[in-house]
């Protein structure tokens, strides 16, 4: 990278003075997060318009080909080269639609994958894997992001739940209903096993309604805190007495959930008087009340904006996104291809404006690395080492694992000394072809026999003889090419050269570092 | 923009803000001119987390009370293998290492900590215990917040640390961040199988972060520091790890070795521990079945680990620096049930080590005979616990941090 203000800003110069010292030896990782948690918008301010990063950054996202990239990141998990290749090929316009429309796209091969998982009450570790494969391999990413969506706000905990087929068929719902009417979802999860049983809608009698669900019904799942009272809280436990859970106990720890059971004589079909209105209200009923709240409309659409489009919107961000909402009977479906058309979403304040989460990270980088059908089996080859660490757990997100009923923080969060560390590791385990850390916990019995994947990349692949080679191949579709001179010449000389054979070994450093760099961590 | 003026800047920035954030940087807080620092220099503080509900009725044993006989026909042990403190209380046979701390004065037992309307569930039970709300409705942790409150001179990135794959609730918050470290192999950026120059590929590596400074965007800077910063304390921690000669012979356990993790760091810094406050965690108190086989073992297995950690500590001058507190989401049903085991309980006796720690029985027993629903009722409110420590260890606002005031105990010296 140039320096504009040469020369004494020479880089060379500021890093021989080493920034620990700069910084007294005190930056802090962990609690770095934390100031930029609280700084906001306020950062955006520093750094001059004269830079030449700046300047390139600001104006990718002007570019069609950025713009494609930077959709598929946010509606999916990032491309393989070939999906690169083919979307771009396509124009944005066109990307767009096959996103969008993802009824009509054949899922099949993910749905094969999918199928070869049995559950059974003492595999708590398998969903997570299905759910990866599922992603890694799908056709019709924006389904599985959306799944992600409700996952991450409609939580149910499998620790708590304790029975992997239930979590699997709540992940199913929200697979299948994810662009649905918002009420309809938020029926369809009240009646569902597993957040029955999460949250205790599962044994609550008129006697003493257990408040849990309708409590966080309110206040994170559809409202947000100060738009209703506690009263309303007791009123709204009411309604959703009377439902109990079958368990069939299958060993200690374990159980499988049967389908609900509604008793007349536990309900409290007395009238309950709820925001404002009065009646013999009944679960839906409830949900209705909730999602004709102008709050909820708000509060749906801030949700579904902050897992879109950029962080922390004001109102005004919000407000054409409400009206679409309201316009379409509450419909998620049209406020997301809202968000994907507008003008904002292709803005430069949303361009790397979300951390990816370790979901994004591990899937983002399998399949730049072209590894999504070994997943299983890159899987598999940490069950025979009988590793249980896994790394998406280090990097601070096990799916179906939340860490409580408010879903995982994201954004800052997700970045700490350790979870940098775990990111790392994890490239390190998928570019060495040597599982070291592999994404998740169980491996299905299944596949263990199979013979460990070849490590990747190889220079054997079609184009990859040189740095230069290798940097066109992966630099475009990883990282929008987009990349500081003076990071470049990093790759390049630690390469030895642009031109240079590479040994094996060499590329497999190169792309590390390529998928390593900061900019991957962001979407 | 360079590098210099792009920290400098992002640092200036920092000192704008209204409240600079917990555990940062010297510079930062120097720019600040922040007056109310929270420094708490040379203490720190260890949680144990003995995960499960533990059966304190047969760890802090009252043995000469009859109810206690008649609860436990089978499971109560006998006067003769018991490790007496008192002529009402004694320690389970599998706490000798303790009871040799107890004696020297270095470990303090409150009887019957608790709440009110104790719950049963371990979720629910660890979040009231790690969040200090009592609805089990909190989502940040006591801990979490005391770091929210903190700012650290030092700004050491490992002012707070878990051994462990997952934080704990009590670490959560929606401010400041700690790290959880498995091990302090993986707490490093790992080297490529077989790579003839790893490091070069590490120096590349540091670059790419040095050399990503654009502006207009939040998370250069922190990408930046995070890896310079969780680098350079990964190499402090290795080096410490190597250069460490544990002055007391840790068991092998998963507990022995996280809190040898936690000694390394705490002798690691120059002039005090960079830890503030470390945690972790040993599972298994679930003894619904077998207890009278299960129990023992894992008591040992906890004794052991706390009296090493305790006597290297001391060795390399630390002693008074730490206090270590041992809790569980709840003890165990006084009747046994008909597997040789206890089911979920309530009140418990926890536990506060260290040579800054007022050793003894504190607190008052609870009854056997009065017993609410079958359960033992507490005696003293287990954030009373937590606002002394923050209060009077920490020296950390107690009511900010628990939302009110509770009495403090006459647990430490200081």
């Amino acid at each position: 990278m140039a320096e504009p203000n040469a020369p004494s800003d020479d880089p060379a110069v500021s890093r021989r003075i080493g920034r620990r010292e700069l910084l007294g030896g005190a930056l802090a990782a962990g609690s770095v997060a934390v100031a930029y948690a609280a700084l906001g918008d306020r950062l955006s301010i520093f750094g001059s318009s004269d830079d030449e990063t700046v300047a390139a950054e600001a104006e990718a996202i002007s570019q069609e080909s950025v713009q494609i990239n930077h959709l598929l990141r946010r509606t999916g998990f990032g491309t393989t080269r070939e999906e690169y290749d083919r979307y771009q090929a396509m124009g944005l316009s066109a990307t767009l639609d096959a996103v969008l429309n993802y009824g009509g796209v054949d899922d099949s091969i993910a749905e094969g994958m999918a199928a070869q998982f049995t559950f059974d009450a003492t595999t708590r570790g398998l969903p997570a894997v299905w759910w990866l494969v599922r992603m890694a391999n799908t056709r019709r990413p924006l389904q599985e992001k959306m799944t992600l969506f409700w996952h991450s706000l409609l939580t149910s905990q499998i620790s708590e739940v304790r029975d992997p087929e239930a979590m699997v068929a709540q992940n199913e719902f929200f697979r299948a209903h994810a662009m649905d009417r918002f009420p309809d979802i938020l029926k369809g999860i009240s009646k569902d096993p597993a957040m029955m049983t999460y949250l205790d809608i599962d044994g609550s009698n008129r006697r003493a309604p257990n408040e849990n669900y309708a409590r966080e019904l309110m206040e994170l799942f559809a409202l947000g805190v100060g738009n209703y009272t506690e009263t309303d809280v007791r009123e709204a436990a009411r309604a959703f007495t009377g439902w109990n859970v079958p368990r069939e106990r299958i060993n200690p720890g374990a159980f499988t959930l049967k389908e609900p059971v509604f008793r007349q004589q536990a309900y409290d079909s007395g009238t309950k008087t709820f925001l404002g209105q009065t009646g013999n209200f009944g679960p839906d009923e409830i949900v209705d009340i909730i999602t004709k709240q102008p709050a909820s409309a708000e509060y749906i659409v801030r949700r579904l904006f902050g897992f879109f489009v950029f962080p922390d919107p004001t109102a005004d961000d919000l407000k054409p996104f409400v009206e679409v909402y309201q316009r379409n009977d509450m419909r998620i479906g049209p406020v997301v291809e809202a968000m994907l058309r507008s003008d904002v979403f292709y803005s430069p304040k949303a361009y790397r404006a979300i951390v990816k989460s370790p979901t994004e990270y591990a899937i983002g980088a399998v399949k730049a690395l072209g590894l999504q059908t070994q997943l299983t089996q890159l899987l598999n080859q940490q069950g025979q080492r009988g590793q249980n660490a896994s790394a998406l757990a280090s990097m601070g997100q096990v799916l179906f694992e939340p860490p409580n009923v408010a879903g995982w923080p994201g954004g800052t969060s997700w970045l700490n000394s350790a979870t940098i560390f775990a990111r790392l590791n994890f490239l390190n385990g998928l570019t060495s072809g040597e599982a070291a850390s592999p994404p998740a916990q169980r491996p299905n019995d299944g596949a263990r026999r199979q013979p460990p994947p070849t490590p990747t990349p190889s220079t054997t692949q079609a184009g990859l003889g040189t740095a230069g080679d290798a940097l066109r191949h992966y630099l475009p579709f990883v990282i929008d090419d987009l990349l500081p001179g003076e990071a470049r010449q990093v790759l390049v000389d630690y390469a030895r050269g642009d031109a240079s054979e590479l040994s094996a070994e060499q590329l497999r450093g190169l792309v590390y570092l390529v998928l390593g760099s900061p900019q991957f961590h962001l979407s | 923009m360079n590098r210099r003026n792009f920290l400098k800047e992002s640092l200036a920035l920092v000192a704008f803000g209204a409240a600079v954030p917990s555990v940062f940087g010297k510079a930062v807080i120097a720019a600040a001119e922040e007056s109310n620092s929270l420094t708490s220099v040379g203490k720190t503080l260890v949680v144990v987390q003995l995960a499960g509900g533990y059966d304190g009725l047969n760890m802090v044993v009252p043995y000469r009370d009859g109810a206690y006989r008649s609860l436990r026909p089978t499971l109560g042990i006998p006067e003769a293998e018991l490790l007496p403190l008192d002529d009402r209380f004694a320690f389970n046979p599998a706490l000798s290492g303790l009871k040799g701390l107890y004696e020297g004065g270095k470990l303090a037992v409150v009887h019957g900590v608790g709440y009110p309307n104790p719950d049963f569930s371990h979720f629910k039970a660890m979040d009231i215990w790690q969040t200090g709300d009592l609805d089990g409705q909190g989502t940040s942790g006591w801990l979490g917040r005391y770091f929210d409150e903190l700012t650290d001179p030092d700004g050491h990135p490992l002012a707070g640390m878990s051994v462990g794959r997952s934080l704990p609730t009590a670490f959560n918050s929606l401010k400041s961040t700690v790290p959880s470290v498995e091990s302090v192999e993986t707490f490093a950026l790992q080297p490529a199988n077989g790579d003839s120059s790893p490091e070069s590929r590490k120096t590349s590596l540091l670059k790419l972060y040095d050399a990503y400074r654009p502006a207009g965007t939040s998370y250069a800077a922190l990408l930046d520091t995070t890896m310079d910063s969780a680098y350079q304390s990964s190499l402090e921690l290795a080096a410490a790890h190597a250069a460490y000669k544990p002055a007391a012979a840790y068991p092998q356990s998963g507990l022995a070795s996280g809190l040898q993790m936690l000694a390394e760091l705490i002798d690691s810094g120059k002039d005090a521990s960079p830890l503030r406050v470390g945690h972790v965690t040993l599972g298994g108190f679930d003894t619904h079945t077998g207890e009278d086989t299960r129990l023992g073992p894992l008591l040992t297995q906890t004794s052991e680990a706390l009296t090493a950690f305790q006597h290297d500590l001391e060795a390399h001058g630390h002693g008074d620096e730490v206090v270590t507190l041992v809790w569980s989401e709840f003890g165990r049903r006084p009747q046994e049930n008909a597997q040789s085991g206890t089911d979920h309980g309530s009140a418990l006796p926890i536990f506060v080590m260290g040579s800054n720690v007022k050793g003894g029985l504190h607190g008052e027993p609870p009854s056997l005979t009065n017993l609410d629903n079958g359960n033992l009722r507490f005696t003293t409110d287990f954030r009373s616990i937590y606002a002394t420590l923050l209060e009077k260890w920490l020296q950390a606002p107690a009511k900010d941090i628990l939302g009110e005031s509770f009495p403090q105990l006459d647990l430490l010296k200081v």
